[in-house]
């Protein structure tokens, strides 16, 4: 009995021995944090590559050490939480719809358009992923129409990859030569039948690839370029003639703000514009917003013949209305789930 | 342990006896065993070397002492919370008491993301409640509290499903001796009925511990998952996943396992020592 | 240190689990309650403790009232059925929690344990666990525990319940010696007589919520003061016997009186209790040391250890119906005769003669009357019926009203408080008892928890609509387990009584309960027996039968028997004869049965104009 009592106690000094650090009284609030809610493709560029830049950079300046917390998910789910309370200072979306969203809900208070570049901070296109050797000879989202193809896609209705990859393929029916809302509607479905798997984030429809489900997943480029960097990447990049490039707003969270952090804030956001903070994104895979030259230093970039953005579709609310909820959720849906 | 089976019938069952208890591994290897086996395969696959760098990494650390500690805690909260409910209602008689007891064990019966969800729309800076204390500065969701609010909530019953029977079992007289002897409601509780309930609270106290552990639904939507702050091991292994690192998933993974088969173990250890095995 | 309970009542919901108990008890005796399970004497003790607190009444320990004081404050050593030892501590830990809860220091309280060790046998047991102990072992570590911090007063709740009978004889042993070492005043409850007589200086019974009687042990079983606490306590033979000068008549034998002892007044009846063992039985007359009874045969005979318990049939005798061993012939006499005691004839069948070595007179009991009245003028009429026949037997009176609805409650009260005073003009013994409910139900259960002898109701009679014995008469009448007595007229002196008498057999101890009213009120009684066209021999004999235990009570019977319609026969006898009491039998327990329109007993009472006493007809063997 008392064996078991020693060690019992002695489990229990350990537990809180090695527990202990925990318990650090909450900074929270206080002006020397940052919290940072990011969609998930972001992860690491912002982690491992923006963050300790700007943290050297603002000591350097102004002698305070700046704490970050961050939390990646897909942007939809971003975006429910940040709405839920998510105590976010900054949101990087994969889309402005979900600012959109923020907005309505009055956690976003100022017209982030205003800002330079709308608020853009990078952009990356929309390609397809294939297997090595490319065996199907997928290169355009119209040859994933062909039955026989299995296609691994985000999902709409978390991921914001989803929704630039439904905006890339509606594009590539409609905007070419001969090509009509009424051909991207029949490709669209077409294509929609090949789906396989939905990943909850454009991250998590990677992993899905990689566990070898499908012949092909539609995600950023810059998902690829990340790992062709590293030399590790077992696949092949198919770049469509005409694709989309999804471009990625930061804006500050109003609500969650408090006015004594807001000029932190607003040296952060800044400093995402910088060439500094520009050169890290296209080191990771994502190209420049500010300077088109500086995707050169990249030398996994593709070219995209076709490129062409949401104004294409009259910008980010329209472009929801007719192509994510008017197509693809109330009739693609409705038909792949027969 | 005695071997019941006498020798004629051994002969008798043998070619049976080994087909059916090869069909049971059979099934049960493939379900049960197999995939905590392939946690471990895949965690040391690029050699124990890369395990241990996985296992020390920031996010990982954070993560597993989060658990720890919410689980900690969550079991001395819901040990009071589970004794002082089991008392008052062995003891008293109140209004309502017996939809009110089985509401309190509807927890176990709500799936836990449900849970996090409804605590969520209830104490968020938006909820039903939360809107009029996130002024006050109190904002548990998304924080360390909300955290143990849900596993809190989640454990309950099995706290209380451990502590209620034995509670109950014991005699009126029990208290009643203590009585005459002098001892004051107070003293009688904490020398007589306290100790009597050492047991129970400790299984109580495992299994509470046990189930945080690995409490995923609720802790993913009060939580926030905020890397190094709100992000538990679970929900370190999912982001992980999700974010294609495998092997710090696993590793973290592999921890787990390794302390739930240690809880496991000693729970099975202590009930065995409490009723003999009659194998 | 006395311990003194005044008017103790106390009621669970509607149940009465003590009823008015008074009882001292003296610095350190040994108290004994003895009482069947449910009698309220664990709840007596309890109550002592102060586990539970009573309704009405006080509870003081030398003139001090304790009432308010909690458990913890009385200073009382409590023994539980079930010892409820402390499971998670050692036999020293458990003995010494009360030294420890008082602060004793470590020091004294070891020196004490070690002591009450030795006092109880168990010297060294200290470090062992409950678990490890016998039971036996472990009821004396709970007495030791009860007395460890010296408590005034020692209670124990039935503590030999689960053992077997060697230990509980050990303990028993223990226990007195313990008690004769300490000098604690002590009170035990038990259901087990031995327990109780080996033990207690003094005993208590009780029976439902009632204490019946208290003394010394000796003192109740050879001289209680009821037929109830006789039989309680063991075998009994009872008589009635006749006084004549010095000598009690039973049957045709003469018992003289013990010298000493102040007779009766010579004609008045008398009970005479007679254990087994007070009676012998011998070859032959001579033999006999007490006095000759009677001849008769041995029916069984059982040899049990040290004695021969036997059935004695006795011509001549005849026993009231009670507890003998198990038999319910009332001309069988239950006797033991000790084995030591010479030898004599154990043998079944064989012819012997019997003697009685030493009586008990038990003093008189009348009869216990419970009448209910509704504030109408039928309830009037029943009340004087209950007066005066309570009056007659020198008996006592409860007189309860029911409340349907409680806006009648002011006017029952009224009315009880009023008929109460009219009744303690002519006799003293009178209660009152208030219900609320329905009127039968509660009535039904006043009789299951009190003894009575007779339930008086009021009834429209003739007078009331076709459907009335659906009423509170027709069930109480049928569910009593006593007569009930309906009186739809106004009050008459019983002069003549006619008892009808049919084929199916009526209780034998009802029979006498008309013998009785009948001795009590100088009434006389007429047999009669219709018998249907045809003739049936069998009712002939039985109201032979039954002219034959009334004869034996001392009464003269008349017989009559006529051919005819049952019904009509019954009610042109019962006018023509100007009789005033009727008697008919009743099938028992199920309402529709007893009063279908086409039974004798319902249409005589619906036709009826003068009082009935109904009793109930023995299911058929």
């Amino acid at each position: 009995m008392t064996l078991s009592k020693i060690i019992a106690a002695l489990c229990f000094l350990l537990l809180i021995a090695y527990t202990w650090p925990i318990v650090i009284p909450e900074a929270g609030r206080s002006s020397n944090t940052l919290v940072i809610y990011g969609f998930s493709i972001l992860e690491e560029v912002v982690t491992a590559g923006i963050l300790p830049a700007f943290q050297k950079r603002w000591k350097e300046q102004t002698g305070q050490e700046i704490r970050f917390y961050t939390s990646f998910a897909g942007s939809g789910t971003v975006m429910n939480q940040i709405r839920f309370g998510a105590p976010a200072d900054v949101a990087l979306f994969s889309n402005a719809l979900d600012a959109y969203r923020l907005k309505g809900a009055g956690l976003i208070r100022h017209d982030w358009t205003a800002s330079p570049h709308k608020g853009i901070i990078n952009r990356t296109p929309i390609i397809l992923i294939v297997r090595k050797g490319n065996p199907k000879g997928l290169s355009r989202f119209q040859d994933l129409e062909r039955p026989g193809v299995g296609i691994v896609h985000p999902d709409p209705q978390t991921s914001g990859g989803a929704l630039w990859a439904l905006l890339a393929e509606y594009g590539a029916f409609d905007l070419p030569e001969g090509g009509s809302a009424a051909a991207a509607r029949e490709g669209m479905l077409r294509l929609w039948k090949n789906v396989i798997v939905l990943g909850s984030s454009a991250r998590a429809a990677r992993t899905q690839f990689e566990m070898g489900f499908g012949d092909a997943l539609i995600t950023y480029e810059q998902e690829a370029v990340k790992d062709l960097t590293r030399g590790k990447f077992n696949h092949q990049v198919a770049v469509p003639d005409w694709t989309i490039y999804s471009e990625h707003p930061a804006i500050a969270i109003d609500r969650n703000v408090p006015p004594e952090k807001a000029p932190l804030v607003q040296a952060f956001l800044d400093f995402l514009w910088t060439e500094e903070a520009q050169k890290i994104f296209v080191q990771y895979g994502f190209r420049s917003i500010t300077d088109e030259r500086l995707d050169a230093e990249n030398p996994y970039f593709s070219t995209v013949p076709h490129p062409f953005t949401v104004e294409a579709f009259g910008g980010w609310p329209r472009a929801n209305a007719d192509i994510v909820e008017g197509l693809w959720r109330n009739q693609i849906l409705e038909e792949v789930h027969r | 342990m005695n071997n019941t089976l006498s020798l004629p019938r051994v002969r008798l069952r043998l070619p049976w006896r080994g087909m059916l208890i090869s069909i049971l591994f059979l099934i049960l290897f493939p379900l049960l065993i197999m995939p905590i086996g392939a946690i471990f395969v895949f965690a040391t696959r690029d050699g124990l070397s890369r395990f241990i760098h996985a296992l020390t990494g920031e996010g990982a650390q954070f993560a597993l002492r989060l658990s720890l500690f919410v689980a900690m805690i969550t079991s001395l909260l819901n040990s009071i919370l589970g004794t002082l409910t089991a008392y008052i209602f062995a003891n008293y008689r109140f209004p309502a008491k017996r939809p009110l007891g089985i509401l309190i064990n509807l927890p176990v019966a709500i799936p836990t993301v449900v849970v996090g969800t409804s605590l969520l729309l209830l104490w968020g800076p938006i909820g039903l409640v939360g809107r009029y204390f996130d002024p006050l500065g109190f904002r548990p969701m998304f924080a360390i509290g909300g955290i143990l609010l849900a596993h809190v909530f989640v454990t309950f019953p099995y706290m209380l499903g451990a502590v209620k029977p034995v509670l109950d079992e014991l005699e009126v007289t029990y208290e009643e001796a203590a009585y005459t002897m002098g001892a004051g409601r107070l003293k009688t509780f904490w020398y007589v009925i306290l100790p009597s309930l050492r047991g129970a609270l400790f299984t109580g106290t495992l299994l509470t511990f046990a189930h945080s552990l690995g409490e995923f639904g609720a802790t993913v939507m009060v939580s926030g998952n905020l890397r190094l702050r709100t992000q538990t091991a679970p929900l370190y292994i999912f982001s992980q996943f999700e974010a294609g690192n495998i092997e710090a998933a696993n590793a973290v993974a592999a921890v787990l396992a390794i302390l739930s088969f240690i809880i496991f173990f000693v729970l099975l250890h202590v009930t065995e020592r409490e009723q003999p095995d009659e194998a | 240190m006395s311990i003194l309970l005044r008017n103790i009542l106390k009621m669970y919901g509607e149940q009465t689990v003590v009823n008015e108990v008074n009882l001292e008890i003296f610095p350190g005796e040994l108290f004994v309650l003895l009482g069947a399970s449910g009698s309220g004497k664990t709840t007596i003790l309890r109550m002592i403790a102060g586990l539970v607190s009573p309704d009405r009444g006080e509870i003081l320990f030398r003139d001090r009232v304790m009432n308010a004081l909690t458990p913890q404050e009385r200073n009382v050593g409590f023994v539980f059925q079930n010892y409820s030892l402390f499971r998670h501590m050692t036999v020293a830990e458990n003995i010494g929690f009360g030294l420890r809860i008082r602060g004793t220091s470590r020091k004294e309280r070891d020196e004490k344990i070690n002591r009450l060790l030795d006092l109880i046998g168990l010297p060294g047991f200290g470090h062992r666990y409950p678990s490890q102990l016998s039971g036996g072992q472990q009821q004396r570590v709970a007495v030791a525990r009860a007395l460890a911090y010296e408590p005034q007063v020692l209670l124990l709740d039935e503590p030999f319940g689960a053992l077997d009978l060697k230990t509980r004889m050990q303990l028993r042993q223990s226990l007195k010696q313990i008690h004769r070492q300490l000098g604690v005043t002590t009170v035990m409850v038990t259901h087990d007589q031995t327990d109780a007589f080996e033990l207690g200086d003094r005993i208590g019974i009780m029976e439902r919520g009632k204490l019946l009687a208290t003394g010394e042990p000796s003192d109740i079983y050879k001289r209680p003061k009821s037929e109830y606490v006789a039989q309680f306590l063991g075998a009994a033979n009872f008589f009635t016997g006749i006084m004549q000068e010095r000598n009690i008549q039973i049957g045709s034998s003469f018992l003289p009186l013990p010298e000493g002892a102040a007779p009766p007044e010579k004609g008045e009846r008398v009970q005479v209790l007679v254990r087994p063992e007070q009676l012998e039985i011998a070859s032959y007359r001579e033999e006999l040391r007490g006095t000759y009874l009677g001849e008769g045969e041995i029916r069984d005979c059982l040899f049990i250890g040290g004695f021969h318990r036997m059935t004695v049939h006795v011509s001549g005798v005849v026993r009231s119906i009670t507890s003998g061993f198990g038999d319910t012939d009332p001309t069988n006499l239950s006797v033991q005769m000790a084995s030591g005691q010479g030898s004599y004839p154990t043998g079944q069948g064989e012819k012997v003669v019997v003697g009685v070595t030493s009586f008990h007179i038990l003093p008189y009991q009348g009869l216990h009357i419970l009448v209910g009245i509704d504030g109408s003028e039928h309830g009037e009429h029943a009340l004087q019926f209950a007066v005066y026949l309570s009056k007659k037997t020198q008996g006592r009176l409860t007189i309860i009203g029911v409340a349907e609805r409680f806006l009648e409650e002011t006017k029952a009260r009224e009315g009880l408080a009023q008929a109460s005073q009219a009744a303690q003009k002519q006799i003293q013994e009178v209660a009152t008892a208030y219900r609320r409910g329905h009127p039968a139900e509660e009535i039904l259960n006043e009789t299951e928890q009190n003894l009575y002898d007779l339930v008086i109701l009021g009834t429209r009679g003739r007078h009331a609509p076709s459907r009335f014995l659906g009423s509170t008469a027709a069930r109480v009448s049928v569910n009593a387990p006593v007569p009930t007595l309906l009186t739809p007229t106004p009050f008459q002196d019983f002069k003549r009584i006619l008892v009808c008498i049919s084929s199916e057999r009526v209780r034998k101890s009802d029979i006498r309960f008309v013998g009785r009213i009948a001795r009590n009120t100088d009434a006389g009684v007429t047999l009669f027996h219709v018998s249907p066209e045809g003739g049936e021999k069998e009712g002939y004999f039985y109201l032979q039968e039954v002219r034959q235990i009334l004869q034996n009570l001392g009464l003269r019977v008349e017989t009559k028997i006529a051919e005819g319609e049952i019904v009509s026969t019954i009610l042109k006898e019962a006018y023509e004869g100007s009789y005033d009491l009727l008697v008919l039998g009743t099938r028992v327990g199920n309402l529709r049965e007893a009063f279908l329109t086409n039974s004798v007993t319902s249409q005589v009472l619906s036709q009826v104009d003068r009082p009935v006493l109904i009793l109930h007809i023995r299911p058929p063997m």
